[in-house]
């Protein structure tokens, strides 16, 4: 196991400014703030398709004039072929939707280990459109499928069949033609184990292939709507602009399923966090900003404006945050233009943010920062991945075990569980397509079912035991303890495993009645790289994935990894 | 797509962890044991055994929900026996297997434990080896069955494969201690016994009417939808498809 301090020490020399401490960043309030950054993973995939010249060609396009039928992406990578194999079909309106419950789709998608051939594509095109219903094979490493955006879709292939560019107004407004409702990997329904991707395809690190899945899905989008608008009037169609294409991402509606997924997964999150406060503590060690990072970081001031300019919710709660860092930016903006007469000044600034300007703030000046040092954290981006091993140590004394709590856990210890608001959510599967649910306790069935989202609470409960029996017997063993107390072997294992992990636990009560699940998310997707986080309650989001990213005929050139907080130029 | 009786289904190693985890989880094992039973019968399957098909067959008796308590029968730190009073082996055998790992680890000596009533053998296998990462060699002995832990690696007997479903509770000898074994076993017993290498293959072949009985298990783990818990899935309250 790698930990923390070897990966510090691997990248030439620690920072001289210490981490955030988990305490401060493991905060719900502020998770829910993060933006993508350099670090996310839709960045890294591009740097490494630029850096690798992988090459993508059209195998397959058996489109017809609705632009339904068959498409593959032949892949060639330094470590091995892949393909990228869609399917696209009608779908009736009543179908359309993003829940997880749907079982039909505008167009699916999978990525499959080295080449296909039309055996495979028929095979492939019986089972990927039904999706979880269907039966994948050891080839196939991600499985996907997407919806058009209905109006934005079919208005811009009628404008491009007329001839004209679309409005760009519009494009800001929506900012994708398709919408992915999930990407599933990890062995999923028959797919690759992840164990095994790393072992034979060429991706060793989380979420990489899928990624690249969203991705293609993204440049799949613009095959089909070209095809269908030059159907509709071969004569006047023109392509879409290229600099339009390439403002236009992928839309996502992610729910309740990626909860459970960053308490389920405690030493990959740890490891996510972990790395970028690395980063940010590098570029806060600085000790000189030079002329040329201040022009930068005015560059990327004008750019986040713009972009800022272009996020639209009707969530009210967000778009009040949006609002206010409009405001904010600008202060940062002044602020930035006074020179820092500190030993670390990016470290003064930031301190200056934190204790004048809002979270959202503090955590988009912290994305902004690390943008402008690509040599101190794109070297970071390997270290994005964990082997995942739960470490229990059965010899360990309950004093001990209580101890650690003590230390770690404190913010779990002062929550009162006695109060019924402290417990009044629970989580479940639903038996519909094993939708992920929030029940409340005190008025649903199904809390015997619970899901295990309750650290806090499982650990106030071990900790409640361990008192007790400590005043007989503090040499008592764990091993002897979950034999009189076998209710806590799985937090016990938790609290053990992650004894190196401190960001491993988010330090909130996910069972409370104020717990907003929506802060896990905007968490997991912003490392994602997503963007434009659009809430639709406090459930689940949309968002924007690869907007403003290269196209793939883009990705030789050189300023390919320029394109964070993209926006729609105007028309 | 038809599945006749005799259908194999291919499984992932992550289906496989799922299925026996909602298994375990739906049968109300407790809440880690669940977890760690799952990943041993993984590790069984993976490495050739038919743990599926073994838990399968120990549905009917896990289900009545009976889980006996260890009784010790205490001879020293270093030596004694522990009866698991003919627990079918999902989960008194980990408690039984950790607090030998206890003593071991607070032992110099090599400690020798017999546990009596063991249903499942072959899943010590598993629950050993991952103990043994922490530097905590072992020595197991059933009849004929012999399979050593050290360093990392493990060897089996033949026996081990051709193990069958037992009709009797039956008792197994550990010896374990802080990387003791090797100087306590003479190297060419060792060579008597096949080396289990890593395995290249994650997947796992079932038959498909058995994968199916065990998915209508692992399914009682979710909560039955009603029109009330679908109003409040994600995304129920917007139907716009901008």
């Amino acid at each position: 196991m790698e930990i923390m301090s070897d990966i510090a020490m691997s990248i030439t020399n620690s920072p001289k400014v210490s981490l955030r401490p988990p305490s401060e960043v493991m905060k719900l309030e502020r998770l829910g703030c993060y933006h993508p950054s350099r670090l996310s993973f839709t960045r890294t995939l591009i740097r490494r398709l630029h850096r690798e010249r992988w090459k993508f060609s059209i195998s397959l396009n058996s489109l017809d004039d609705h632009g339904f039928g068959d498409f593959v992406y032949s892949i060639r990578t330094p470590q091995g072929p892949l393909s990228f194999v869609a399917f696209s079909k009608a779908l009736d309106a009543s179908d359309r939707t993003d829940r997880v419950i749907a079982t039909q789709w505008d167009m699916s998608f999978t990525l499959v280990n080295g080449n296909v051939d039309k055996k495979d594509i028929d095979r492939l095109r019986s089972e990927v459109p039904k999706q979880e219903a269907g039966r994948m094979s050891e080839r196939q490493i991600v499985l996907s499928r997407a919806n058009k955006s209905v109006r934005l879709f079919q208005e811009i292939a009628s404008t491009l069949a007329s001839g004209k560019q679309p409005n760009t107004e519009r494009i800001a407004a929506i900012g994708y033609l398709v919408r992915t409702t999930a990407v599933y990997g990890n062995g999923k329904f028959g797919l690759m184990d992840f164990d095994q991707v790393k072992r034979i395809t060429p991706f060793s690190l989380p979420f990489q292939a899928e990624m690249l899945t969203v991705f293609l899905a993204r440049q799949f989008s613009f095959e089909v709507l070209e095809r269908i608008a030059q159907s509709l009037d071969k004569r006047r169609y023109i392509p879409l602009d290229s600099s339009l294409k390439r403002v236009l991402g992928v839309g996502n509606a992610t729910g309740l399923g990626m909860a459970p997924f960053l308490v389920g997964h405690p030493q990959l999150i740890h490891q996510w966090i972990y790395i970028r406060e690395l980063a940010i503590a590098h570029v806060k060690s600085i000790q000189r900003i030079t002329t040329e990072k201040r022009e930068q970081f005015a560059c990327l001031v004008d750019k986040v404006r713009a972009h800022l300019q272009q996020w639209h919710t009707k969530d009210e709660r967000q778009s009040k945050r949006i609002s206010a860092l409009k405001n904010e930016l600008e202060d940062l903006n002044r602020h930035s233009q006074v020179s820092f007469e500190s030993e670390h000044p990016w470290q003064s600034f930031c301190t200056w943010t934190k204790s004048t300007k809002s979270t959202e703030c503090v955590e988009l000046l912290n994305s902004m920062l690390l943008e402008i040092y690509p040599e101190l954290v794109n070297g970071l981006e390997q270290y994005m991945g964990i082997d995942e091993e739960n470490y229990y140590d059965p010899s360990m004394t309950v004093r001990k075990l209580k101890d650690h709590l003590e230390t770690r856990y404190g913010w779990a210890l002062e929550i009162d569980f006695s109060d019924p608001n402290s417990r009044f959510l629970f989580w479940y599967f639903s038996a519909e397509k094993e939708e992920p649910r929030l029940g409340h306790r005190h008025h649903e069935p199904g809390r015997e079912l619970e899901m295990r989202i309750g650290v806090a609470r499982d650990v106030s409960l071990l900790y409640k035991d361990l008192c007790m029996l400590i005043r007989n017997d503090d040499k008592l063993t764990t091993a002897e303890f979950l034999i009189q107390k076998p209710q806590h072997r799985y937090i016990v294992t938790r609290v053990q495993s992650l004894a190196q992990f401190e960001y491993a636990e988010i330090q909130n009560n996910l069972l409370d009645i104020d717990c907003l699940p929506i802060d896990l998310l905007r968490c997991k997707l912003a490392l994602f790289g997503a963007s434009r986080f659009d809430p639709k309650s406090n459930l689940w989001t949309r968002i924007t994935l690869f907007q403003g990213a290269p196209l793939l005929e883009q990705l030789r050139e050189a300023n390919v990894d320029d394109w964070a907080f993209s926006s729609v130029p105007h028309s | 797509m038809k599945h006749p009786s005799n259908t194999q289904v291919s499984l992932s190693a992550s289906e496989v962890r799922v299925l026996c985890r909602r298994i375990f989880f739906a049968l109300d094992l407790p809440a880690g044991a669940d977890i760690e039973v799952s990943e041993s019968i993984l590790w069984l399957q993976v490495h050739g055994f038919s743990a599926l098909e073994q838990l399968h067959r120990d549905l009917p008796s896990l289900q009545r929900k009976s889980y006996s308590q260890i009784r010790f029968i205490e001879d020293s730190s270093a030596r004694f026996t522990l009866d698991l009073q003919d627990d079918l082996g999902y989960f008194a055998l980990i408690e039984a297997i950790d607090f030998i790992c206890s003593r071991a680890f607070n032992n110099d000596e090599l400690v020798v434990a017999s546990i009596e009533g063991v249903r499942n053998v072959l899943l010590i296998l598993p629950l050993m080896i991952r103990r043994s990462l922490n530097h905590l060699d072992f020595e197991l002995k059933c009849g004929a069955l012999r399979a050593v832990s050290s360093d990392g690696k493990i060897w089996l007997n033949s026996d081990c494969y051709k193990k069958e479903h037992p009709t009797e509770p039956e008792t197994v000898t550990i010896r374990t201690g802080k990387n003791q074994i090797t100087g306590y076993l003479p190297r060419f017993e060792l060579d008597s016994l096949r080396l289990q290498i890593q395995v290249e293959d994650l997947r796992t072949q079932i038959n498909y009417a058995i994968y199916r009985e065990l998915k209508e298990m692992a399914a009682k783990s979710f909560v039955p939808s009603s029109e009330h818990s679908r109003s409040r899935g994600a995304g129920a309250e917007v139907d716009d498809n901008d």
